[in-house]
């Protein structure tokens, strides 16, 4: 197949995928309970048992103690989670800008209300 | 297709346009049948970008492995032809060759450092079968192919049987079938054996590395049986916290230089951190897949001696 046609196809087939998945609604982003929160951490850190669950108000990012404070996020409909120790939290806008000593999750955006933010930002700078 | 010649078609290259049709095809099902899988518009992105770079790095870097089996067969005495009965018998010995590379890329932390990428995804849709690897040249892996050129199989014959063997993987990516008569599941690596092969479930981890014939784990001991009472949860063991695929495609490659760079290691600990299965550590030696489903069965202990455990 010529390469000029073969990159045609592709770049079609990456256009009309995206724009089914957007108009399908299939990637709504997902919204945690304390539940969900507690089921995610322990399985994306199996050998840890969360003490505690501090869940932000928009329901998309928790704080978690376990050994150490977690932050745990949502990513659209998946979720991530990460030890807090040598993060940096930064004010924004809209909440805090995480900024996480990994090349595998760098920086994460969090929604929060104004009081959330001064407190999340507390607990994570105490945590570092 | 003449199989009599060595002018092998690129058959990944045509197979695109089937990829693509088949993932719009998934996603409607889904939407229309509303289950038989999941998708997240950035992961299947990612998922997409991932494919079109392995490609990329294919056309790049290509000539090393080609290059490298060119040079076996200048050595070799033996030619086997290029029969149809040669290219399946090529087909069949390559999928082997298969299996035990996909195995080493999950218990030797260099060649998982390629791999990995693979299984970042927290979905299990056609577009992860297209989540593959930019950096397979690095690994060496190559060296496994060379049994089969020395044995007389000509490197363009391994190339094309390593495309079908591709190409076969692809459609088994997906939940929407659960799963396909009895002979069939007993042969042929299917959906439901390679979402057992996906899932970061204690159960799963380290088992079904098959390309196309499961054989191979029954023959290998690491043949696991989904089980309909413990559902694949699909991703790392802990997962990465991007979309960007170039953090997808490097990050296990800059988690092995961070760990070589920690201080007061001795060089038997700097090789083990590239050589020994993810998850080693060497102020944790026991830590990785075995710790996990150790640990899961102290928790679990009458899930002790059932598929996945047997052993612990």
């Amino acid at each position: 197949m010529p390469l000029g046609l073969l990159a045609v196809i592709v770049v079609m087939g990456l256009v009309a995928i995206f724009a089914v998945l957007y108009f399908a609604g299939l990637t709504r982003a997902m919204e945690l309970t304390e539940a969900t929160a507690r089921d995610e951490f322990i399985a994306d850190n199996p050998s840890l048992t969360p003490d505690s669950i501090t869940l932000a108000a928009s329901r998309k990012a928790a704080l978690i103690e376990a050994q150490g404070l977690h932050l745990l996020w949502v990513m659209g409909t998946d979720v991530a989670s990460h030890r807090l120790a040598g993060a940096i939290p930064v004010e924004t806008k809209t909440g805090l800008s995480v900024h996480i000593a990994d090349y595998a999750a760098p920086r994460v955006a969090l929604t929060l209300t104004p009081e959330e933010a001064r407190d999340w930002k507390a607990r994570i700078t105490e945590a570092t | 297709m003449d199989l009599s010649t060595l002018n092998y078609p690129d058959i990944v290259s045509l197979a695109v346009p089937f990829f693509v049709a088949a993932v719009l095809i998934e996603i409607a099902w889904i939407v229309i049948a509303k289950r038989g899988g999941r998708y997240e518009a950035r992961d299947a992105m990612t998922s997409l970008a991932m494919g079109v770079g392995n490609v990329v790095a294919g056309v790049l870097l290509g000539f090393v492995t080609y290059g490298f089996l060119m040079w076996l067969w200048d050595l070799t005495p033996l030619d086997l032809g290029t029969s149809p009965w040669v290219v399946a018998l090529c087909f069949v010995l390559d999928d082997l060759r298969y299996y035990w590379v996909h195995r080493f890329g999950h218990r030797v932390r260099w060649v998982w450092a390629s791999h990995v990428n693979h299984h970042s995804s927290q979905h299990y849709n056609l577009t992860t079968a297209l989540r593959q690897t930019w950096t397979g040249t690095f690994t060496g892996m190559m060296v496994l192919s060379a049994p089969l050129v020395l044995l007389g199989f000509h490197p363009a014959m391994i190339l094309f049987v390593g495309g079908l063997n591709l190409i076969y993987q692809f459609w088994i990516h997906t939940e929407a079938i659960h799963k396909l008569p009895r002979w069939f599941e007993a042969v042929m690596n299917t959906p439901s054996h390679h979402r057992v092969h996906h899932g970061r479930n204690a159960r799963y981890l380290d088992a079904n590395y098959a390309g196309v014939f499961i054989v191979w784990d029954k023959l290998f001991g690491t043949f696991v049986p989904e089980q309909d009472h413990d559902r694949p949860d699909y991703g790392l063991v802990h997962n990465i916290g991007t979309f960007n695929p170039v953090r997808v495609a490097f990050h296990e490659w800059v988690a092995i230089w961070r760990d070589l760079r920690q201080p007061g290691l001795s060089m038997r600990d700097r090789l083990a951190y590239v050589l020994r299965p993810p998850g080693w550590r060497h102020d944790d030696p026991g830590g990785g897949s075995a710790r996990i489903k150790a640990d899961y069965v102290a928790r679990n202990p009458e899930a002790s001696g059932t598929a996945g455990f047997e052993g612990y």
